[in-house]
């Protein structure tokens, strides 16, 4: 089965001297699934988004959790700390972020 | 005479610190922005008064929302002795950086971490002493909601403020520079004085959350919710308010009548008709609006709201919308004007202005006033709650409506990223205090708005006095004569436009309008009313005052919050237009029809 990964841009990078085409996909939080952990590899979006952001608790290497999404394209709930917020998939795009692999179960 | 600050985040009980500390009632809401105008009161520290002044709840000193701009203002501004930082212990890892930042402002202060039962749930122990060291000021546990640690916070406020004080205004631009500095100082500070679970454990929110956010059942349940609500308010008021309209007859019959019988006709049709009939239809209404406010309260207090915004959030991002602006629609059914100012919350001038285009068409609680009193006269008492239901359903559609005609005009692409916080049972005090607020805000707006409007209307009706009441040789009679082509094909005579046009000041004056026009009150105007109109025309007048520009108060708070005359005119003729349209529709269509 395959997981719709439509949020994603890859930005296409071309190296002359070894005639190499590199294609970067930079994972980011609104592509991750309910129960699943990532950490922030860095924060986009203007200024103000920006600040709303860390004000929140988002800060490079913390770990986000998602905890659930909205119905028909609706925002997503993910934990930060002690903190709940909810935050469109539009927004959720401007935070890049690396996944980590699930716990193991005990 | 000193000035105390309060500040924190959103969410974090501050208003009810304020409230606790003043015994003042200032609004409380689990919902990020609820704080808009800053409240001050008057309280006795020791042998001195003291100001105390409750800030917006801010994220950071460098947002760019109204709320924040607010805060920065006031402190350059005005001079302060002494701030009060309000810290959610719960989150104590991500609020500590604006405590840090306050504190590097030069006021002398004071962190009062609040919240500490939650944290206790939680498992979270944070080292009071250790952390005042690090902050290099005081540190005290307290809970705003069950009144804990407040004796500590007025003893330390007391030794504080008699100390001599040697800082000016403060200088904000210091603390701008400074952001990898308290970075580092809250990491420390956590490390050393705060202990926290590494896992929070499943509570009752998590559960909740997953039927009240539930893919499939959220929605049906928040409209079950609303629905069960509003019949909850309408079967325990119902006999209340009829309690009260006895009461008033009597008052009236056994009382009034003989006590003035000797008195000028003029005089006493003038106290009996005018001023006691009026303000009487209207005061019967009370016991409904309290309930209305307290459950209102409940909802908001609850963080339910907040949820609310999630579930609604994908409709009203088609409409060019967020989910707070759904959730300012819901807080304008108790009152258009503090939903109007809740959009301060929102930094784009655009979605604020779609948003503050919609909610006037809220169903207010002084528009559900006049939506009782007509459905009691009109309806059965089977029909009545469809009928009332059915005009809820409109008020939204109306302001959906809107927003999808306008979204074009108001574009924006402002992040919508809030907390979620807990969910919050309030204490009785916390409601008790909010219901008396609005009962007081009632009482007041009764004896300015209402009796002006009811006096007014019984001299339109009754000049010249050569001629019978309400007659069409009366000054009212003139100015429904002139109107009558506008209003005659939506179904509207003469006597019930005059109380429309009344409504434009307060629609709490439409009632008591309507009894200052015939000159009954109670049941008897109900069946009159019941012998003259047919339920077309009442529902036609429903409509009109549903849609139509909601009260002077409103509009003038559009003209301020949007710094815009010209968007206060397009706002009232856009809710004239279409309130007559939907009307013409409306009458026309059931005439055709042949009801």
């Amino acid at each position: 089965m395959l997981k719709k990964i439509s949020t994603l841009k890859p930005v296409w990078y071309y190296q002359e001297s070894l005639s190499l085409i590199v294609v970067i996909v930079k994972l980011n939080l609104s592509a991750i699934q309910v129960g699943e952990t990532a950490i922030i590899q860095a924060l986009h979006g203007d200024p103000a988004l920006h600040c709303r952001l860390e004000a929140l608790g988002f800060s490079t290497g913390k770990s986000v959790m998602v905890i659930r999404r909205g119905r028909f394209g609706g925002p997503m709930q993910v934990r930060v700390g002690m903190t709940d917020v909810i935050l469109r998939l539009s927004d959720a795009a401007r935070i890049d972020i690396q996944q980590k692999p699930a716990p193991a179960a005990p | 005479m000193k000035r105390i600050a309060l500040i924190g985040m959103p969410n974090t009980g501050k208003s009810t610190l304020f409230n606790r500390l003043t015994g003042a009632s200032a609004r409380v809401g689990n919902w990020p922005g609820i704080t808009v105008d800053l409240m001050t009161a008057k309280i006795i520290l020791g042998s001195s008064i003291v100001q105390i002044v409750d800030l917006p709840g801010i994220y950071s000193f460098h947002g760019f929302s109204e709320d924040e701009k607010v805060v920065r203002d006031f402190l350059e501004n005005n001079h302060v002795d002494q701030i009060v930082i309000i810290i959610g212990a719960t989150q104590i890892d991500r609020q500590l950086p604006l405590a840090l930042q306050v504190i590097r402002l030069g006021i002398p202060a004071v962190v009062i971490l609040n919240m500490e039962d939650e944290a206790r749930q939680l498992g979270i122990s944070i080292d009071t002493q250790r952390m005042g060291d690090a902050l290099q000021a005081s540190v005290i546990l307290a809970s705003a909601k069950y009144g804990a640690g407040f004796n500590e916070i007025t003893q330390t406020l007391i030794a504080r403020l008699n100390q001599p004080s040697t800082h000016r205004t403060a200088h904000l631009d210091a603390v701008f520079s400074e952001d990898h500095a308290i970075e580092a100082s809250t990491a420390s500070i956590l490390e050393a004085a705060v202990q926290m679970p590494k896992l929070l454990p499943e509570g009752i929110t998590t559960r909740l959350d997953r039927i009240c956010l539930h893919p499939w059942l959220g929605l049906p349940l928040f409209f079950l919710l609303m629905f069960l609500l509003f019949q909850f308010i309408f079967t325990l008021g119902k006999p209340i308010q009829d309690g009260v309209a006895w009461l008033l007859a009597e008052v009236r019959t056994q009382g009034l009548e003989p006590w003035t019988s000797d008195w000028p006709p003029l005089l006493q049709g003038f106290l009996l008709d005018g001023i006691y009939s009026g303000v009487g239809t209207v005061a019967a209404f009370v016991p409904i609006i309290i309930l209305f406010f307290l459950v209102m309260t409940l909802v908001e207090d609850s963080g339910y709201l907040s949820r609310v915004a999630f579930l609604m959030d994908a409709l009203m991002a088609r409409l060019g919308m967020d989910g707070r602006s759904f959730v300012m629609l819901l807080m304008g059914f108790g009152c258009n004007v503090p939903a109007l100012m809740g959009t301060r919350v929102m930094r784009s001038h655009s979605l604020r202005l779609l948003t503050m285009l919609v909610v006037p068409f809220s169903l207010c609680s002084a528009r559900l006033q006049v939506f009782l009193f007509i459905t009691a006269a009109l309806f059965t008492i089977k029909t009545a709650p469809a009928v009332l239901f059915s005009l809820y359903l409109l008020s939204f559609a109306s302001a959906l409506m809107t927003a999808l005609l306008f979204k074009g005009r108001y574009v924006s692409n402002e992040p919508f990223v809030i907390e979620l916080p807990p969910y919050r049972l309030p204490t009785c005090r916390q409601i008790m205090m909010r219901g008396w607020h609005e009962v007081r805000h009632f009482l007041r707006r009764a004896t300015r708005f209402i009796t002006a409007g009811v006096i007014a209307v019984w001299f339109l009706t009754h000049f010249p006095t050569d001629v019978p009441p309400a007659s069409a040789e009366t000054l009212a009679g003139h100015i429904m004569a002139f109107l009558k082509p506008v209003l005659s094909p939506i179904g509207i005579d003469a006597e019930l436009g005059l109380a429309l046009i009344f409504g434009f000041v307060a629609k709490e004056i439409v009632v008591g309008s309507l009894a200052a026009i015939y000159g009954l009150e109670g049941d008897a105007l109900m069946g009159l009313m019941a012998q003259k109109l047919d339920w077309v025309q009442a529902y036609s007048f429903m409509l009109f005052t549903l849609i139509y520009v909601p009260c002077l108060s409103t509009v003038a708070t559009l003209r301020s919050e949007s710094r815009s005359s010209a968007f206060m005119w397009m706002t009232v003729i856009w809710s004239l237009l279409l309130a007559w349209s939907v009307c013409f529709a409306f009458y026309q269509g059931a005439r055709w029809l042949e009801f």
